[in-house]
């Protein structure tokens, strides 16, 4: 029997049975929220029976965190499949980070792939972006920076940190396009000013080296401190570097600045 | 890893029992205790709040840095800056993640401490019994080192008799071995980026 035909049977049995109490999907979400996930997965048990794909997807979670249940990624991945089946972009995502990881399902990176693709198809950002490093990294897909670099700039124009990062490594090395040092820095910016701590490095990098963008010192401490202030490993030698090569007034200006962002400098 | 982390569960509403040692190594790990409970029963939090003060309790007792490196092996050597970086950072949100989700809901365990003796040359292990209102009581024991700024954070974690730390450089190992430092990077990534469960349709 194939899934199509269950599903069908499914459906019509669903209508024809009464459900057990008032399965309500609030109730669940209200009952998650307070940490009490018995009753989030009673209420969304039946829910996810019936084919609602939220349902479903999210007792995935809980499975897979083991919250309210033993854990299990096993179920896990069996509820994300129907979910994802039912197009459920989320659970096609998780579906596919599942195959990455061998988590409830055999490591294998060319089905992580497929479903990474179907949620990038269909505009999810995380899932374009992963799909951007599969092919960076040759995983799973032919490698090739062309289609990472694709794939990063649909996530990273729908805001995605990572993606913003990774677009502008890819325009500073020339990989997948060809170097545009102006463009580099446009992305490390972006993603530095949502407060992601290796773009805020490389971003100060950027401002040290005047690559990219003019020549400033000051620049270069305020966004490598902020990186450090998010315990990035590198930064702390940057900082004393940077730091060393400029004026104590002009280190003070900085330092106010940060401590308008409520980080101290070191 | 999978077997091992049902442990944390443990932390919520334990019942320590009188025999508390001034060691340490046994203080730390009744701390750690006492801090869950008190995340527990401050009501009024979200689940989110709770999870993200379990995170800062646990990073403050588990030596991340430490653990990672050890887990790596030898391929720590072969691994260049930013992969180690990329590393550090993920493997520590990785194992930060499953145990503040693990403890962000209330699941009736409770922990009694049964015990305490030395390993190796600097080392203590904590023992401690958890008690489930379902199912058989699992005995999980806790490495505890001394660290050069005599403050104690754990190392290893043993949940019948399985350790924590060398299922995972088993694990590792074999996913280095086939997709090299940067597939391990993305197996962490993939682990700590699955989408949460949601409201929204």
């Amino acid at each position: 029997m194939t899934w199509i035909t269950q599903a069908a049977l499914a459906a019509v049995f669903s209508l024809s049975l009464a459900l057990p109490a008032a399965a309500d999907f609030d109730a669940g979400w209200t009952a998650y929220e307070r940490g009490d996930f018995a009753t989030a997965l009673k209420e969304w048990q039946p829910l996810a029976e019936r084919g609602d794909r939220r349902a479903q997807f999210n007792l995935g979670v809980l499975y897979d965190q083991g919250k309210g249940v033993d854990r299990s990624d096993k179920i896990a991945a069996e509820w994300w499949l129907k979910a994802a089946l039912n197009g459920s972009a989320l659970a096609q995502h998780n579906l596919g980070q599942s195959y990455i990881a061998g988590d409830g399902v055999p490591q294998d990176m060319a089905m992580a792939a497929s479903w990474l693709q179907r949620a990038a198809v269909g505009g999810h950002a995380p899932a374009q972006y992963t799909l951007g490093k599969l092919h960076a990294y040759g995983m799973g897909v032919a490698r090739s920076d062309a289609e990472a670099l694709r794939w990063y700039v649909l996530s990273a124009d729908r805001g995605n940190e990572r993606a913003q990062y990774n677009l502008g490594k890819s325009y500073r090395d020339g990989a997948g396009a060809p170097k545009d040092l102006a463009e580099a820095v446009k992305w490390f910016r972006r993603a530095a000013d949502a407060g992601y701590a290796k773009a805020q490095s490389a971003l100060g990098q950027r401002y040290l080296k005047g690559e990219g963008v003019e020549k400033n010192l000051g620049e270069a401490l305020y966004w490598t401190a902020l990186s450090e202030a998010q315990d990035l490993d590198r930064a702390e030698d940057d900082r004393a570097e940077i730091k060393a090569q400029m004026a104590a007034t002009d280190v003070e200006a900085v330092r106010k600045r940060l401590a308008e962002r409520g980080v101290t400098l070191k | 890893m999978r077997r091992v982390v049902g442990f944390l569960i443990v932390l919520a509403g334990l019942a320590w029992p009188a025999l508390a040692s001034a060691q340490g190594a046994s203080q730390l790990i009744q701390q750690l205790g006492g801090q869950a409970i008190q995340v527990l029963q401050t009501t009024g939090g979200s689940l989110e709040q709770r999870e993200r003060q379990f995170r800062a309790i646990l990073s403050a007792s588990f030596d991340m840095p430490g653990i990672a490196r050890f887990v790596l092996g030898r391929h720590w050597q072969q691994a260049n800056d930013e992969q180690r970086q990329d590393y550090v950072q993920l493997f520590t949100e990785y194992v930060l993640q499953t145990y503040s989700a693990r403890l962000g809901g209330y699941s009736g365990e409770t922990l009694a401490l049964t015990g305490e003796r030395p390993a190796g040359q600097r080392d203590t292990v904590v023992t401690t019994r958890i008690n489930r209102p379902s199912g058989a009581p699992v005995d999980a024991s806790w490495r505890v080192r001394q660290g050069d700024d005599s403050r104690f954070r754990i190392i290893d974690v043993e949940v019948a008799g399985v350790s924590m730390t060398l299922t995972q450089r088993d694990e590792f190992s074999a996913v280095v071995q086939r997709y090299g430092i940067d597939g391990l990077n993305e197996v962490l990534r993939a682990r700590t980026t699955k989408a949460a469960a949601t409201a929204a349709r």
